[in-house]
């Protein structure tokens, strides 16, 4: 196996180990970010929702939770991991294409030059 | 820093879009010249480890919590434009699949995260290029005494090497302070969040001066990572123009 994805697989599944051990560990909490914070602190509402028309529970992960059933900490994990897989694979994707491009572009330079 | 949707109005959504879309074909046009072939894995799988890390929520002040950002790691380990387009991936897989952040506020998102965030690649790039000089000071020194060639070689390379990570931990704390100052400008300004920028602003950056330690120590643990088992995907800074 090449170095470069020998390294990539470390880092994949060092970054899932770190994933799955912080959701587990009781330090992780879901509680309020930043923003969200500030938008609660000046409101004086713990539940503040600006309004919208975009429909959010059309997306297949609302909120990082499958739609059926109780979502336990293995849950999210196993969300984490699906969604970092998608991140990935549409990165590599683009990544690829990039090059390809690049590829044919030098090619054509090549042939116009002789 | 998700912004939903609703928060911001369009005369702020608008022109944040169109500064996204032309820094977007700028930063298009420089990854594709900069990104070499074998980075291809380490930066896919870096997005992806950014997109599982921003899932981590840790403690900070009064049942608050501050999950990692990202850009700056990105932007250390392959280049500020690359990771211009990692972070759009990431925040776009989070607002299409997980609801995470508005669509509509997608491209102020995009602003916050990954365009705000640059001043931090500044200090970054300030720091390391200025641990880099005394390298070539002493080499230039060291030609006339053989001996000490080796030790001041090693010491040279310490020098560097605490650069880096300085460089990665203040440029990782302040791109997210950056990031929380201009949201705060957003909201602020924004006629659908009825309080002031007086209000905004000093809170944004009060509890993102908590999380910015955070951010720095997450960079700063995987710069120091890649030092150790993989030194040769750190970019060189000195072959790295500050627009790359």
């Amino acid at each position: 196996m090449k170095r470069e994805y020998k390294i990539a697989l470390i880092l994949f599944g060092g970054s899932m180990i770190i994933l799955g051990a912080f959701l587990w560990m009781p330090l992780y909490l879901a509680g309020p970010d930043g923003l969200e914070r500030v938008l609660f602190n000046l409101t004086n509402n713990e539940e503040y929702e600006p309004s919208s028309e975009v429909d959010y529970t059309a997306a297949p992960f609302p909120d990082y939770s499958f739609r059926i059933g109780e979502n336990t900490y293995i849950h999210t994990w196993l969300i984490g991991l699906i969604g970092a897989v998608i991140v990935g694979a549409v990165m590599f994707g683009i990544f690829k294409l990039l090059k390809i491009r690049q590829i044919k572009r030098d090619n054509q330079l090549v042939i116009t030059t002789e | 820093m998700h912004i939903g949707d609703g928060l911001l109005d369009l005369t702020i959504l608008i022109p944040l879009w169109i500064v996204v879309f032309a820094y977007g074909a700028y930063s298009l046009m420089k990854m594709r010249n900069s990104l070499k072939g074998e980075l291809t894995p380490i930066a896919s799988v870096l997005t992806a480890a950014v997109f599982a890390f921003q899932m981590l929520n840790f403690p900070i002040a009064a049942g608050t919590s501050g999950h990692f950002l990202g850009f700056m790691l990105l932007a250390i380990l392959i280049s500020p434009s690359a990771a211009f387009w990692m972070m759009t991936v990431v925040l776009c897989i989070q607002a299409f699949i997980f609801a995470d952040g508005g669509i509509l506020a997608l491209g102020a998102n995009i602003f916050n995260m990954s365009i705000a965030t640059l001043p931090g690649y500044f200090f970054y790039w300030i720091i390391r290029k200025r641990m880099v000089k005394p390298l070539n000071n002493e080499k230039s020194l060291s030609k006339s005494e053989v001996h000490s060639t080796s030790l001041k070689q090693d010491d040279s390379n310490n020098y560097q090497d605490r650069g880096l990570l300085i460089g990665a931990f203040v440029g990782a704390y302040f791109s997210i302070t950056f990031a929380s100052l201009i949201c705060g400008l957003e909201i602020g300004f924004s006629s659908s969040f009825p309080y002031p920028i007086s209000l905004t602003v000093p809170l944004m950056l009060g509890y993102h001066a908590l999380i910015g330690i955070g951010e720095a120590l997450i960079t700063t643990f995987v710069v120091v990572f890649f030092k150790k088992y993989a030194p040769e995907y750190i970019p060189d800074i000195q072959k790295i123009p500050i627009w790359s």
